[in-house]
């Protein structure tokens, strides 16, 4: 466990805080990570929680991480502020193929949190522009509120070489009607992107019942298994492949996951 | 090179201090109407006498709730604690030397931590490690194994740490006679004829379990389960952990506890904003059977399940592992039974 210090605190809806995190020297000069990899985080007396990495390897010096407000550690994380320091074991999982990725267009699909995990990915894909094709944001949400990375979003949305497409469960305000004018769910995206399915990769992140919808809409419109990688969420005490309670199948999520290609579905029973 | 001796019953307390070297001693002890590992000093305590003990002997490899490591919460300096000191395990049977030998294989640390002495058994109705494949310390991990004759013990090597235990008792020992390997083969004889006749094919069962994964079969095989987790606590191989942090009344220091969790718990699958991944009890009971015997292989080359009756034996409603994996193979027209 490494020692690191919260350099930045930044509120992004009632319920989720982003950390920015700096290593002592000598760590920061070692750390890196893959789009997709996750941390074991620990709280000061509070314990230790699995959180995924928001921020892209290819911005090095700092990692963010975002956090939901959801339980007891998380409660005490989310007095922390800048100045305090936190323990960081990792950086765990797989990651994102993103060598896969290369010259293909990029879909991401993103629910909810489930847009943590995916930033990074984006970042990477966004800095690392030249290797890849389209790429495409899908991005639900239940309201404007709970939308994460804001103002960030909105400058993406006015860039050209990026398609952004947001949703949200119901349209109520008039903050939600300028967000986006899509009410739905985030599967319905996906009518809305023309692009070849051959070439296209997609990477999704959601809350857990989304997953079975997103995958039935992406095999409908035609995109081949081995294109879809899904990162999962599952518990964990560890990240080592030790504790055993993130195992789907006969796999552990946190060492040969958390991104799993769609055509392990078939091997590893319980995936979705 | 494995090399038997003959150790008489009067010799038993100098095997016991010659292994004091390697850590605190734990042992099969007689409590109430069964047998409890136990620390012991004095070989009179030791009662060899036994079909199974309550808990497996990983309740000293990977105790049940353990402390980890501390931290302070302002350097955050972790140090890990609880590795320090050996331990000896005395007269473990061969179906938890392969248990031994499944957790070192997740938890390498073990290897090194414990010294292992084997000792012979006689089966019940419970027991199916014939089938299982353990039931024989030859394919797993021992130091020294013994096997009870009558008035001493024949006493097998089986590592090199063993191989020192044996020079140091050399006055005490001598090598086995012919009439004494002979009188052990008959021992082995005898015991292969206690076991079950019928045979399950675990490896065939192993197959079936993940071709019948998405079958409602699983609701009728486990519609008397209580969830109550007493298998996977036996289990000498099941090694699923909580882990939770406990700071001190200062708040100086902060103690991280590990303690031992089952998949038969709904929390198992629990993740934050309260989605359970195994919501129903078949499927929590599916699990146990799938990972212990297709997982365990996958994962680390070796089933989970050693065939040492626990789970079958304390299971407050009766549910036994062979009737289970026997019924899969009979639903699907497989009959073994000779």
């Amino acid at each position: 466990m490494i020692r690191a210090l919260i350099t930045d605190v930044e509120v992004l809806s009632p319920f989720h805080k982003r950390f920015t995190l700096a290593f002592e020297p000598l760590y920061a000069d070692s750390w890196s990570h893959r789009p997709g990899q996750f941390v074991m985080l620990t709280v000061p007396m509070a314990g230790e929680v699995p959180i995924s990495i928001c921020s892209s390897p290819t911005r090095r010096g700092f990692v963010e991480l975002t956090v939901r407000e959801v339980g007891r550690k998380t409660g005490v994380l989310h007095r922390l502020s800048e100045g305090d320091v936190v323990g960081i074991r990792g950086p765990f999982g797989n990651g994102f193929p993103v060598e896969r990725f290369k010259s293909m267009n990029v879909m991401l699909i993103a629910g909810g949190l489930g847009m943590a995990p995916l930033r990074s990915l984006l970042w990477y894909v966004l800095d690392r522009r030249e290797l890849f094709g389209e790429i495409y944001l899908l991005y639900g949400t239940k309201s404007y509120q709970q939308v994460l990375y804001k103002d960030e979003l909105k400058r993406l949305s006015s860039r050209k070489d990026v398609h952004c497409l947001f949703i949200l469960d119901k349209l109520e305000t008039q903050e939600d009607r300028e967000w986006t004018p899509v009410e739905g769910l985030i599967p319905d995206l996906i009518d809305y992107v023309e692009t070849d399915p051959e070439r296209t990769c997609v990477a999704v992140c959601g809350p857990p019942v989304a997953y079975r919808f997103i995958v039935k809409k992406l095999l409908q419109r035609g995109f081949p298994k081995g294109n879809i990688f899904l990162s999962l969420e599952r518990r964990m005490e560890c990240g080592q492949g030790r504790c055993g309670n993130c195992q789907i199948g006969y796999k552990f999520t946190c060492k040969d996951g958390p991104v799993f290609s769609l055509l392990e579905e078939d091997l590893v029973p319980g995936m979705l | 090179m494995r090399i038997s001796w003959y150790l008489p019953e009067t010799g038993l307390q100098d095997l016991v201090d010659s292994l004091s070297s390697f850590g605190r001693l734990a042992a099969p002890v007689r409590r109430g109407d069964g047998h409890v590992y136990e620390f012991v000093s004095s070989a009179s305590d030791i009662d060899f006498n036994f079909t199974r003990t309550k808990l497996p002997p990983k309740k000293f490899l990977l105790p049940y709730k353990r402390m980890v490591g501390v931290y302070h919460p302002e350097s955050m300096d972790y140090t890990p604690v609880g590795n320090e000191g050996g331990i000896v395990l005395l007269g473990v049977h061969p179906c938890d030397l392969h248990g031994i030998e499944v957790l070192a294989r997740f938890f390498p640390e073990l290897r090194e931590k414990a010294f292992v002495v084997g000792v012979s058994c006689l089966p019940d109705e419970h027991c199916f490690c014939l089938d299982a494949g353990s039931a024989f310390a030859e394919s797993a991990l021992f130091d020294l194994f013994l096997v009870l004759l009558e008035g001493g013990f024949l006493l097998f090597v089986g590592s090199a740490k063993g191989i020192g235990v044996v020079e140091k008792l050399k006055g005490l020992i001598r090598e086995a006679t012919e009439e004494e390997i002979f009188l052990c083969r008959k021992f082995l004889e005898e015991r292969t004829k206690l076991f079950r006749k019928r045979t399950l094919p675990l490896a065939g069962t192993s197959l079936l379990i993940e071709a019948l994964y998405h079958s409602q079969v699983w609701e009728e095989l486990s519609k008397d389960c209580l969830g109550c987790g007493t298998c996977t606590n036996v289990c000498p191989t099941c090694f699923c952990f909580a882990s939770y942090d406990v700071p001190d009344i200062e708040g100086r220091k902060v103690k991280r506890v590990e303690f031992a969790t089952s998949c038969q718990y709904p929390v198992h699958s629990l993740v934050a904003g309260g989605h359970y991944f195994r919501p129903s009890l078949s499927e929590r009971f599916k699990h146990r059977y799938y990972h212990k015997l297709v997982g365990y292989t996958r994962q680390v080359g070796k089933a989970g399940c050693v065939g040492c009756g626990r789970c079958s034996f304390f299971c407050p409603v009766g549910i036994r592992m062979e009737e289970v994996l026997e019924r899969l193979l009979y639903d699907q027209g497989v009959n073994h039974r000779c």
